[in-house]
């Protein structure tokens, strides 16, 4: 296991470089694990599966979500602010989410989704989220015929 | 730019098992195939509470399907129930207990998995002979379950077949060694008789409540339901102290309905009001359109009533019923 320094370099798949310092690090159980897991004599982490434009998002909310003194409301307005992405973003940070083992921001993005989904008609969320109908006529009329849940 | 049908997989499965609202669920797999194939039966919360639909009335030459109207978003859904065609439906649990117009026969039925238990012919009550009315449907009024038949085999259907109006809650032990015993646990203070009206009793949050609807009866000179009166009933004491505030309740009453609510649990349901369904069985019978105008939301703090279905969904057999949607 690497001797934790000053600061923790992580470096994306682009070769963007991102130094956390310790304390905001160790607050994050996640990056504990990763340090404890990656063979490295150096302070650099890899992160081969995200970019940095991704990462920039995921360090920003790391950041904001262990700040001294930070409270529920500012966390509130940073997150609602935070979540103003794309959808083609918001799945990026998913799975860099997921990558990193980080289940807080898991949780939010899967929150926003279903924000975008839940109360909506059909054609909006088809229109919203750029999806080809990919049914036919008669399919589509079979699928909303069906029951809520008669699965097959 | 990413194709969102092509979402990954697992993603789509995460946010197919948050959408706890069946509407929410037929939607979106709905939407594409590929978020289709990730709304499985496994992925749904069945294990959640419900909102009752309304079962509107069965339609003429519309080959005994039914169709379900959602508060939530005016969603309508149909649903094949050739068991239930021309027939009294009451609900229970997710259940239908439905008794033939003709014969008599009466069944359990659940409305979405279509399985059905036969139950023993009403004819085969105690002093059935005595008390037979000319119509196979009102030979009861009203039908309740002990537990879902879809969880254990240890239920019982009590039918019930009057309702003191004098403000008597009467309990009977069904469970003794004995013939039902009854006895008088508590005492709604109805000043005026007259008032009475139809009543529903029912439990939620831990408390019992007693509801008395006004003017179910006055379908000949006017539109029905004008007033509602809310009794908690307390019965440590034995009484029952009128309320205007339920806090987060809903109330659902009807046909053989006394179902409750939390609302805040509920997108597009409102808290402390009362959903209610026609009532009045003679107008079934009546009317040549027969029941199912009587219907609205009474608001308990000002006392209007608004419109919950725009439609009209009419029958002189089984008019709109609230039905808790179950999945099996």
């Amino acid at each position: 296991m690497m001797s934790l320094g000053k600061l923790i370099t992580l470096k994306t798949n682009d070769n963007e470089e991102f130094k956390l310092d310790k304390t905001v690090a160790v607050k994050l159980e996640i990056i504990k694990n990763i340090v404890q897991d990656v063979d490295c004599t150096s302070n650099v982490i890899p992160l081969p599966n995200i970019d940095g434009k991704t990462m920039t998002k995921v360090v920003k909310y790391w950041k904001k979500h262990s700040e001294e003194g930070v409270t529920e409301v500012q966390l509130k307005n940073f997150d609602q602010d935070f979540l103003k992405m794309s959808h083609s973003e918001l799945h990026d940070v998913h799975l860099a989410a997921k990558y990193l083992d980080d289940n807080q921001l898991k949780e939010v993005i899967i929150q926003e989704f279903l924000d975008r989904i839940k109360g909506k008609p059909i054609e909006e969320i088809r229109e919203v989220f750029g999806i080809v109908n990919d049914y036919t006529p008669e399919e589509e009329e079979e699928v909303r015929r069906e029951n809520a849940w008669a699965f097959e | 730019m990413p194709d969102w049908s092509e979402l990954q997989p697992e993603l789509l499965a995460l946010i197919a098992r948050r959408l706890n609202l069946i509407e929410d669920y037929s939607i979106f797999r709905t939407v594409c195939k590929s978020w289709h194939s990730a709304a499985t039966k496994n992925n749904f919360n069945s294990d959640v509470p419900r909102v009752p639909w309304l079962m509107l009335a069965e339609e003429d030459g519309s080959s005994s399907c039914r169709k379900f109207f959602s508060l939530y978003n005016g969603m309508i859904l149909k649903k094949r129930i050739p068991k239930a065609s021309r027939k009294l439906c009451m609900e229970s649990l997710g259940w239908l207990i439905t008794v033939g117009e003709d014969e008599g026969e009466v069944s359990l039925l659940h409305p979405f998995s279509g399985v059905q238990i036969e139950l023993p012919h009403q004819n085969s009550t105690a002093d059935y002979s005595g008390r037979r009315t000319g119509n196979q449907c009102t030979f009861f009024k009203k039908a309740v379950l002990s537990a879902s038949p879809s969880h254990t085999s240890d239920y019982i259907l009590m039918v019930i077949d009057g309702v003191d109006c004098l403000g008597h809650i009467i309990v009977y032990d069904v469970a003794g060694p004995q013939y039902p015993r009854s006895h008088m646990v508590a005492q709604i203070p109805f000043h005026h008789r007259g008032f009475v009206g139809e009543l529903y009793i029912l439990e939620s949050l831990g408390s019992l409540f007693v509801v008395s609807r006004k003017g179910v009866h006055l379908r000949y000179f006017r539109d029905g339901t004008t007033d509602f009166r809310v009794f908690q009933v307390d019965l440590a004491s034995g009484k029952g102290t009128e309320t205007r505030e339920l806090g987060d309740r809903a109330f659902f009453v009807g046909y053989n309905a006394s179902i409750s609510v939390q609302a805040s649990q509920f997108p597009g349901i409102k808290p402390n009001h009362i959903y209610f369904t026609d009532h009045y069985f003679g107008s079934y019978q009546t009317f040549e359109e027969g029941g199912g105008l009587d219907m609205g939301v009474f608001n308990l703090v000002d006392g209007s009533i608004q419109l919950h279905y725009n439609g009209v969904s009419l029958s002189r057999i089984s008019p709109p019923t609230w039905v808790t949607p179950t999945l099996y």
